[in-house]
């Protein structure tokens, strides 16, 4: 009984643990026929006004006009919805108008109907906005609140973050005042938004130079224009000081010029100029010096010639016989006669000899001695301090140099190089610091607490531990050199190079580089997916799994490629269930023709997947449907449509882009020009065989609001004034306060910025 | 009388105190670092210790003016000459200065003065007569390798009777490379190989619109020069002159199939904007060389170029 009733239920319990199974159906409907469409007046009329509009006929379009509203009124009367093709009748006719000032007070009066679809209103409104003059007086007002705003924010800030530890109130606002203060002295005498201004006036003052508020602009420019000039002339002198502080007279030159150009017998330039003139000359006479011969300079030539000779003798290489007759002169005492020279040989003949140890020391000895007595100790210096020539030196300075900015920074935060740079007097700079001073002071706990875990910027040390390795890879120092630029390689993750590294070493332990190996082969694979063209990725793919061969790395690029070759499609554009269910004319018959049931949420009858459809290329479509459970990989499907239903697939796709852009401001544009270029020769029936250069390909994918933002879309508030909670480590200050909302920079905003 | 001429006395006497003034006082100091050359030995040394330098893979070096260290060598020898004619007449150190002199010159391309420094320190016999014998015969190959040229002076030459000019003036060199092999010549004939490579690949890029495939011929030129020479000071360079010509070709491309009309190929414009941006960037990551500044610059412009190609057309 038992058995026979368990029996009874299998059937069921197997049926409820089944999947649904995809039937085996066409995914897609057959395209709907279009019959034919007997025109009505209202056709007729946009008709009429469309022939107007194209050729020139005002009296047309009038008329047209005309009949369309009183079509419009007809159907009221009828108790019809108006048509709605008025407003467009009407943006239509203002498209013609040439005077781009009477056409922006058209569509002033187009936004003052309430019949707009939000798409047109939205269009027109973006085209009335496009006033020079509007635009100019809104960067204007822009700059007024960012400097308003900059001051208060600054002021708020300070008491605000009083909230928790109030003892550094005082010193807070001593600083916000200065930090403002600061940042008006710093600020250019035309600021970006002004300059976007000029550049609106100027555009507008071309287009309607007859415009009553030409004349009023023009003195605007002129003295927008000037500002612009003293601008560029603070510039060029404050570059020019700065490099002749640098002791660089050329480039002070070439800046104390160009300022003179904007300012013609500028004091300061000129007084730069003749500076940076004197330095040149001097340098230059310097140089000119260096290169004539002192009346000794051929004394004694039967001891010049020996020891040339055993200089330049090719037969003895390791320079021993040089190096004997040096030794002599040296032995004599340091008032003879080319002893420097001789010390000089020593140190040659050492470096011939491979004793790299020993040439640097000689040098470096050399180098210390007195330039006015010792004629070898300028070459021996310019040698001991090149980091080209001596990079193992200059790599121990730069790792110094780097531990050390790293402890001043952690004992003096942002003073840790004295007083920043204010284009100040040097006093004064440091006298603005004062108050920070009291405020770095009180952050040295925890920047101490910090300290263990930040890092040291070593890229100086590193480039040149490179340099080191590739001048001398078998040196005295290659060793030391080579397992600390491992560490730092292995350190910031780039395995192979560590690699790379460990592979030169002699006696680098197997251990150790099948380690570095398994971790350079990890991150090679995951670098070639980071590629985007397809075939450069493939390349890099391969490339990993043969380099790598043996590793975990190596072997999923392997997969990768392999999975990547057989996938090959000349076009990746994938349009997800979610967009389609969010665009149903996307989906329906005047577009895909998906059928309806793949979208009903009933698996019984067969559901798309998650993925939705992707469009391969040439008219190849592939459908991902259900394989009874999302996590599972889909069933998919490839189908060869119509050029017909590609068209109108995409004419929908297109449309429904352009309708989010019209109605929701927070929407961006996504640009990709491959998926453009193939929705443009679907539009023209121009795919009559797949693209298979890499750069032709798109991987777009058309996402749904909800898949991508969630349930709930953040949106930007349009409030000018947010509220911000703010801590800080730096002296376990806690507060909150409001904030004036900035005006973002405007998209062209970087046309207007110097480097 | 005597009053009037005390009274024109006195504007001459305070001249001549400002003159005495003049005379008495301190000339600014002069920085010992630039003193005049003290021996022949000072620049003897200092040529040596760079004679044997790779100035194919490293930068020759600099002296302490900042001026190449082959030609500051020279420079002051030839004023050691010309200030000591004199006390050099004995000839005892004929030899020793033109063979420096050939060192110098040999590494700054004056190939046939080099040659002739040689010769003449050749003629002085002694220990240096051997090598000078041979420097100058490896010089005057060298010479004769950097006069082999396609003959521009009755306009642009055929591209076969060029391209087999130039491939002469490589095998030439290939020739003395294997015979120089150990020498510090290597260094030279190589930086002689990477110029006549070079010159095949601006021929083929100045010519490049006279051929169907110029285009294609130019960039395969230009490509060779930086696998062939990876190892050099100039690879940095090379690959900007391969960038510059991706980009030329990127905004040719726009100049003849305008961005809006149809028969612009977004796909071939964005392979010439990737290859050039791409060798841009891999320069400007070059950290320590002063390339990377170019780069950076030049592909900021390139990109900028780039704007003005509508985003539905090319997205970077």
């Amino acid at each position: 009984m038992t058995r026979g009733l368990s029996l009874l239920f299998v059937p069921f319990v197997a049926a409820a643990c089944a999947a649904p199974v995809t039937p085996q159906i066409d995914p897609l409907e057959p395209l709907p026929r279009l019959g034919a469409y007997v025109p009505d007046g209202l056709d007729r009329s946009s008709r009429d006004l469309a022939r107007g509009l194209l050729g020139d006929d005002d009296a047309g379009v009038e008329a047209a006009l005309g009949r369309l509203a009183s079509l419009d009124e007809a159907r009221q009367e009828e108790g019809l919805p108006p048509s709605g093709l008025l407003p467009y009748a009407l943006d239509a006719r203002t498209a013609t108008v040439e005077d781009s000032r009477i056409r922006r007070l058209a569509d002033r009066a187009l936004l003052e109907r309430d019949d707009l679809e939000p798409a047109l209103r939205e269009r027109v409104e973006q085209a009335s906005q496009d006033d020079p003059l509007d635009l100019a007086e809104r960067r204007l007002r822009d700059l007024w609140i960012t400097r308003f705003g900059r001051a208060a924010n600054t002021m708020i800030e300070s008491v605000g973050r009083a909230g928790v530890n109030a003892t550094l109130l005082p010193f807070r606002l001593a600083q916000s005042v200065i930090g403002i203060a600061l940042a008006e002295h710093l600020e250019d005498e035309l600021t970006t938004p002004e300059r976007q201004a000029l550049a609106h006036w100027k555009r507008f003052v071309d287009e309607h130079p007859r415009a009553p508020e030409a004349a009023r602009l023009l003195e605007r420019i002129r003295e927008t224009q000037l500002r612009w000039i003293q601008t560029q002339r603070d510039r060029a002198v404050s570059r020019a000081r700065s490099a002749l502080e640098a002791r660089d007279p050329l480039r002070a030159a070439v800046h104390a010029e160009r300022a003179l150009r904007y300012a013609p017998e500028d004091a300061d330039a000129v007084e730069l100029l003749e500076a940076a003139e004197q330095q040149a000359l001097a340098w230059r006479a310097d140089r000119a010096r260096a290169v004539t011969a002192s009346v000794a300079s051929v004394a004694d030539p039967a001891r010049q010639r020996a020891l040339a000779l055993a200089l330049l003798d090719p037969a003895d290489d390791r320079l021993a016989r040089a190096a004997a007759l040096a030794r002599e002169i040296v032995e004599q005492g340091p008032a003879t006669r080319f002893e420097s020279e001789a010390r000089y040989v020593l140190a040659l003949a050492a470096g011939a000899r491979g004793v790299e140890g020993e040439l640097w020391d000689r040098f470096e000895s050399l180098a210390l001695e007195d330039v006015a007595t010792s004629a070898m100790a300028r070459h021996a210096r310019t040698e001991w301090d090149d980091p080209g020539r001596n990079p193992y030196r200059a790599f121990g300075l730069a790792i110094e140099q780097a531990r050390s900015e790293r402890v001043r920074g952690t004992f003096f935060g942002p003073l840790k190089d004295g007083a920043r740079d204010r284009e100040l007097p040097r006093w004064l700079e440091y006298a603005v610091e004062a108050p920070i001073a009291v405020g770095v002071l009180a952050g040295l706990p925890a920047r101490l607490l910090q300290a263990p875990f930040q890092e040291t910027p070593f890229e100086v040390p590193a480039a040149l531990a490179r340099r080191t390795l590739e001048r001398a890879p078998a040196g005295a120092h290659a060793a030391e050199v080579r397992a600390w630029l491992v560490e730092y390689e292995s350190g910031r993750g780039n395995w192979v190079g560590a690699l790379g590294l460990l592979e030169k070493a002699p006696g680098a332990s197997p251990e150790e580089i099948t380690r570095v190996r398994e971790n350079a082969g990890t991150q090679a694979y995951n670098a070639s997916l980071r590629e985007k063209r397809r075939d450069v990725r493939i390349r890099l793919l391969m490339d990993a799994a043969q380099q790598f061969r043996g590793t975990e790395g190596g072997k999923q690029a392997g997969e990768a490629a392999a999975a990547a070759i057989q996938g090959l499609t000349s076009q990746n554009i994938r349009i997800s269930r979610g967009y389609l269910e969010e665009n149903p004319r996307v989906a329906g018959p005047e577009g895909l023709a998906l059928r309806r049931e793949l979208l009903d949420d009933d698996p019984t009858n067969g559901e798309l997947h998650p993925d939705g459809v992707t469009l391969l290329g040439e008219r190849v479509l592939e459908i991902a449907l259900l394989d009874g459970r999302p996590s599972t990989p889909p069933q998919t499907r490839r189908k060869r449509i119509s050029a017909e239903r590609l068209k109108r697939l995409v004419a929908q796709l297109e449309e429904a882009t352009l309708h989010t852009l019209r109605t929701d401001r927070d929407a961006r544009v996504e640009h990709d020009a491959d998926r453009d270029l193939y929705f443009e020769r679907a539009r023209l029936g121009a795919i009559s065989r797949p693209d298979g250069r890499p750069h032709a390909e798109s991987s777009y994918a058309f996402i749904g609001m909800r898949e991508r933002y969630g349930l709930v879309r953040s949106r930007e508030s349009i409030l000018p004034v947010q509220l911000v909670l703010q801590g800080s480590f730096e002296d376990f200050g806690l507060g909150a306060f409001p904030r004036i909302r900035m005006p973002k920079a405007t998209p062209d905003a970087f046309l207007y910025k110097d480097r | 009388m005597s009053g009037q001429a005390t009274q024109r006395g006195r504007p001459l006497a305070a001249v001549a105190l400002l003159l005495l003034a003049a005379a008495c006082a301190k000339p600014p100091e002069l920085d010992p670092r630039y003193r005049p050359t003290q021996s022949v030995l000072e620049v003897v040394a200092v040529l040596r210790r760079h004679v044997a330098d790779d100035t194919y893979r490293f930068p020759p070096a600099r002296d302490f003016t900042g001026r190449n260290v082959y030609r500051a060598s020279l420079l002051r020898l030839e004023n050691l000459e010309a200030a000591h004619a004199d006390a050099l007449r004995a000839g005892a150190l004929d030899d020793v200065i033109a063979f420096s002199k050939g060192r110098a010159l040999e590494r700054i391309r004056a190939f046939d003065l080099a040659a002739a420094s040689y010769r003449r320190a050749a003629e002085r016999g002694g220990p240096l007569e051997l090598e000078a014998l041979r420097s100058a015969s490896v010089c005057e190959t060298l010479d004769e390798a950097a006069r082999i040229l396609p003959d521009a002076t009755s306009g642009p030459p055929a591209r076969p009777e060029a391209l087999a000019i130039f491939d002469q003036r490589s095998a030439l060199l290939a020739a003395l490379l294997a015979e120089a092999e150990g020498s510090h010549y290597t260094a030279v004939i190589r930086e002689e190989a990477e110029r006549a490579t070079l010159a095949r690949a601006r021929y083929l890029a100045d010519t490049r619109r006279l051929y169907p495939d110029g285009d294609v011929r130019a960039l395969a030129a230009m490509q060779k020069l930086v696998v062939d020479h990876r190892e050099s000071k100039n690879t940095n360079g090379h690959l900007l002159s391969l960038a510059d010509l991706y980009a030329e070709l990127a905004v040719e491309y726009v100049q003849r199939h305008p961005p809006e009309s149809l028969a612009f190929d977004p796909p071939h414009f964005e392979e010439l904007v990737e290859s050039a941006a791409r060798m841009y960037e891999a320069v400007s990551n070059q950290d320590g060389r002063a390339e990377k500044l170019e780069a950076a610059r030049r592909l900021e412009a390139f990109l900028a170029f780039t704007l003005k190609v509508d985003r539905d057309r090319f997205s970077p």
